[in-house]
């Protein structure tokens, strides 16, 4: 207990003894963190733009003429069908009106009959917008009574799910490399810090000094070091990012969560660069 | 009461320099010169002591401690009864006077009061205590080896062993340090100190070890 209070009390000294090195090894977490935030929020952002897109694909199932209570089962029995969402009825009538509203009264003015059918407006759970589920999907909407036709754009799937693969991957990509990019930057700026330090570690093995309290303190060091840089980063962030949607509208807000997420990060990175660094120093 | 003893130490290096053989011991309370000129193993002699090294054949005794069965985890403790004074000093840079003395007391758990008793008790042994708040590098050479020597004294080691703690000092402050190392052996703590100054040691009427071709005998 008193090696642990006294490696946090030596490790909040240690930021102020260590003065500008302390100050650009913060620096460096906090622009290693800016790229990995930024990158992690444009993909959040491309998510929830793509997931809205999903949210918008309609099916339209078009009825049979029958009794609106007849109508009234058959939305029943395509509601409970796994992945759809939400149902809206669209009636005769209201199929007209639409024609009306977009081609204008000239257009029917030759027809005495609404020879347009009723129809349901069927919205399918996000996760459904894929070929293969649409394709059961569609089937089992055919199958229920009282349902003539369904019609879909399909294309609009192929482009969604072709958008979705390469964004992923992509970001997989791109995630590890700026992952491992902003670890070595940061692991390799602790490294050096601790590197500088190397005469004062052999000094205070030659006095008797444990591992754990040479290592104690500057852990806590770099560990504090990582999560004041990603604390940084995080206002960096929302101050980007707040800009960056009047230029780029599906960028998604930082949140308390997003920052708190960072802030982990950074003092996991501190942790890790500079473990990774002392390990082969202290040899008691 | 022995609290050092080499028996039939030899330690080589790949570059030919190393010790022939070792064979000695220091006493409690002793003042102990360990002369020979620069290159001879004098400090290999020491960093054997704080089992910095182990001998390629022989063993080092250093209290209860035996080189050919101390484990790693023992060397810190084996060091914590052993005060280190170097010819450059090896101060913390980063830490200011009362700190760098403090820190051999943190090491072995002292608490806050006592430490903060203690240290200041020591400086002003060594006649460095108003000196306390400076840093390092805004102190002289023989200031800053006051300070060394301080904290080598401060958790009441067996030995003090001082490598030419002289050797970087004009000859009014080696003689003011050669005076400090005499006082604390006065007060019961053994000195080895190697030096290749014989003038200063023929000054003084203390045991000399002598390395001559790379043999230390009693």
């Amino acid at each position: 207990m008193r090696l642990f209070i006294y490696s946090i009390v030596d490790g909040l000294s240690g930021l102020k003894r260590s003065g500008i090195s302390s100050l650009l090894t913060i620096l460096t977490i906090c622009c290693s963190l800016v790229l990995l935030g930024a990158f992690y929020i444009i993909r959040q952002g491309l998510r929830e733009n793509l997931q809205e897109t999903r949210s918008r694909f309609v099916l339209e199932a078009f009825l049979l003429d029958a009794e609106p209570k007849d109508h009234e089962t058959t939305g029943e029995k395509i509601l409970h069908l796994a992945g759809v969402d939400s149902i809206e009825y669209v009636s005769k009538d209201d199929a007209l009106a639409r024609v009306r509203e977009t081609f204008g009264d000239d257009y029917l003015a030759l027809i005495e009959d609404n020879p347009l059918p009723a129809s349901f407006h069927v919205v399918l759970q996000p996760s459904y917008v894929n070929r293969d589920s649409v394709a059961r999907i569609v089937a089992a909407i055919a199958g229920v009574p009282g349902v003539e036709d369904v019609v879909y754009r399909a294309t609009l799937i192929d482009l969604l799910n072709r958008y979705d693969r390469l964004v992923g991957a992509g970001f997989i990509i791109f995630g590890i490399a700026l992952s491992i990019l902003g670890f070595v930057l940061i692991s390799n700026n602790i490294r050096l810090t601790i590197e500088a330090k190397r005469d004062i570690i052999e000094t205070m093995e030659l006095v008797g000094a444990s591992r754990g309290l040479i290592v104690g303190p500057l852990l806590i060091q770099a560990m504090i070091e990582g999560g004041l840089g990603a604390l940084f980063a995080g206002i960096v962030l929302s101050v980007l990012v707040q800009v960056g949607t009047i230029f780029i509208p599906v960028l998604s807000p930082v949140t308390a969560a997003t920052i708190g997420v960072l802030v982990l990060v950074g003092i996991l990175f501190g942790f890790l660069g500079s473990f990774n660094a002392l390990g082969w120093r202290i040899r008691y | 009461m022995k609290i050092i003893r080499f028996n039939n130490v030899r330690q080589s290096y790949p570059n030919g320099e190393g010790i022939q053989l070792a064979d000695f011991s220091v006493g409690r309370g002793e003042f102990v010169f360990l002369v020979g000129p620069s290159g001879a193993g004098k400090s290999t002699i020491l960093k054997l002591i704080i089992m910095a090294e182990r001998p390629r054949s022989g063993t080092v005794e250093v209290g209860e401690y035996i080189s050919s069965s101390i484990r790693p985890g023992q060397v810190p403790l084996l060091r914590r009864q052993i005060g280190m004074v170097f010819q450059d000093f090896r101060l913390l840079q980063d830490r200011n006077v009362y700190e760098n003395v403090a820190f051999s007391l943190r090491v072995i758990g002292k608490s806050g009061a006592y430490i903060k008793k203690r240290v200041l008790r020591v400086l002003a042994d060594v006649g460095i205590s108003h000196k306390r708040y400076q840093m390092p590098q805004n102190l002289s050479g023989g200031e800053q080896q006051r300070v060394a020597i301080a904290r080598a004294i401060v958790n009441e080691p067996l030995v003090v062993l001082a490598d030419e703690p002289t050797g970087n000092l004009d000859p009014e402050t080696a003689k003011d340090i050669m005076e400090l190392l005499v006082k604390i052996n006065i007060g019961g703590t053994a000195v080895l100190m190697a030096t290749h100054n014989y003038h200063l040691v023929e000054q003084t009427g203390f045991r000399v070890l002598k390395i001559d071709a790379g043999v230390i005998r009693e």
